[in-house]
């Protein structure tokens, strides 16, 4: 139930048996099925998610109907609405399983507890922060100075593990283009490479 | 699938947990979990016909009950629920769980065996003369007693007599 999260944390800082033990008393695991929501905009999102199994989504929805995706998931992630999870504003967003899934559940209280008690986890939120702000960065740098085919491009090789296993439209979504342009630079990728 | 807090009730097969069920099913979305299919099948029926809308699924494993549910409720009568509770203990941490009684508590025993969940009980005084259900409530916690106020006001009429917060 905690292997991939374990796992994870210790790529980045060193956990005696007792700190780990503690630190699972901090989440509620929780398994949802394929569609379900764990959070609706509207409602305060009181809980940051650690993916166990399976792949998650965030997006919002527009005034259209359009569902625009901000994240994605799976194991290893963390998945939450930072801004309400942190301020307790209503959401904007909506997080739902696009694959049934295995998590690991904090609530802010039951996250401040846990630093406080076991404080080398501090230092892990806080790498974990540090990366989070320099993808955001990244996202935004791509999504402002380059070409269709060029933000696709630099995400399979940021994240070719998002090509495989996410529907096309959804990363469409996620890159701002439409399916059909998606549909159409990978033909024009994959033309070129056998060309090459 | 709209969102809404799912519920497990273990030994639902029970009387308390049939009544619970019909209770709350408007709100949540109800895992229905006791010994045997057929039980199983005979009590989303009569949700069913309580409420046609309601999502219900049927589950005989407590521990995947409880892992789905962000709320467990315990209606096995008696010794059952220790049983229950240490089926559940892996899934249960920062949940609540709320234990559904008649008469002597098991607040204490089963404390001992989920010490890091949210635990409440409610001692039911079913009076089928009476349209009013009276109920007592106790907990651990300030979230044990809000969860379970919460969950019990689709439980109309109750007659909620007792706050009560108990430290273990």
């Amino acid at each position: 139930m905690f292997e991939v999260f374990f796992t994870h944390i210790e790529e980045k800082i060193m956990l005696q048996p007792a700190e780990k033990t503690l630190i699972k008393t901090f989440f509620a695991p929780k398994k949802i099925r394929r569609k379900q929501y764990l959070l609706q905009e509207g409602n305060e999102c009181k809980h940051m998610v650690f993916v166990e199994k399976g792949l998650l989504r965030s997006y919002n929805v527009d005034e259209k109907g359009n569902e625009h995706m901000i994240h994605f998931a799976w194991e290893g992630w963390w998945m939450a609405d930072t801004l309400s999870f942190l301020s307790g504003e209503p959401s904007t967003y909506n997080i739902d399983a696009i694959e049934n899934s295995e998590l690991l559940m904090i609530t802010l209280d039951g996250f401040e507890e846990m630093v406080d008690q076991v404080p080398v986890m501090e230092r892990y939120f806080r790498k974990l922060f540090q990366m989070n702000i320099i993808s955001k960065e990244r996202r935004l740098i791509n999504s402002l100075s380059f070409t269709a085919e060029e933000k696709f491009v630099r995400l399979m090789d940021a994240s070719p593990e998002m090509i495989q296993r996410i529907p096309q439209q959804l990363v469409a979504s996620y890159l701002g283009i439409t399916p059909e342009t998606l549909s159409r630079i990978r033909k024009n990728l994959n033309r070129r490479a056998a060309n090459d | 699938m709209r969102y809404s807090n799912t519920v497990a009730i273990l030994g639902a097969g029970s009387e308390d947990g049939i009544w619970l069920a019909k209770s709350i099913c408007k709100s949540y979305r109800i895992l229905l979990m006791d010994e045997g299919l057929q039980k199983l099948t005979a009590l989303s029926l009569i949700v069913g016909q309580h409420y046609q809308s309601a999502l219900t699924e049927n589950l005989l494993c407590s521990k995947e009950a409880g892992w789905e549910a962000d709320i467990i409720v315990i209606a096995a009568p008696g010794d059952a629920q220790e049983t229950i509770a240490e089926q559940i203990q892996e899934v249960a941490t920062r949940k609540t769980v709320i234990l559904l009684n008649r008469s002597a508590s098991m607040l204490q025993k089963i404390s001992g065996i989920l010490p890091h969940s949210d635990l409440a009980e409610v001692l039911l005084e079913h009076a089928p003369e009476s349209p009013v259900c009276k109920a007592s409530l106790s907990g651990i916690n300030q979230v044990a007693l809000d969860t379970t106020t919460k969950l019990l006001t689709c439980c109309e009429p109750i007659n909620l007599r007792v706050h009560q917060l108990i430290s273990v």
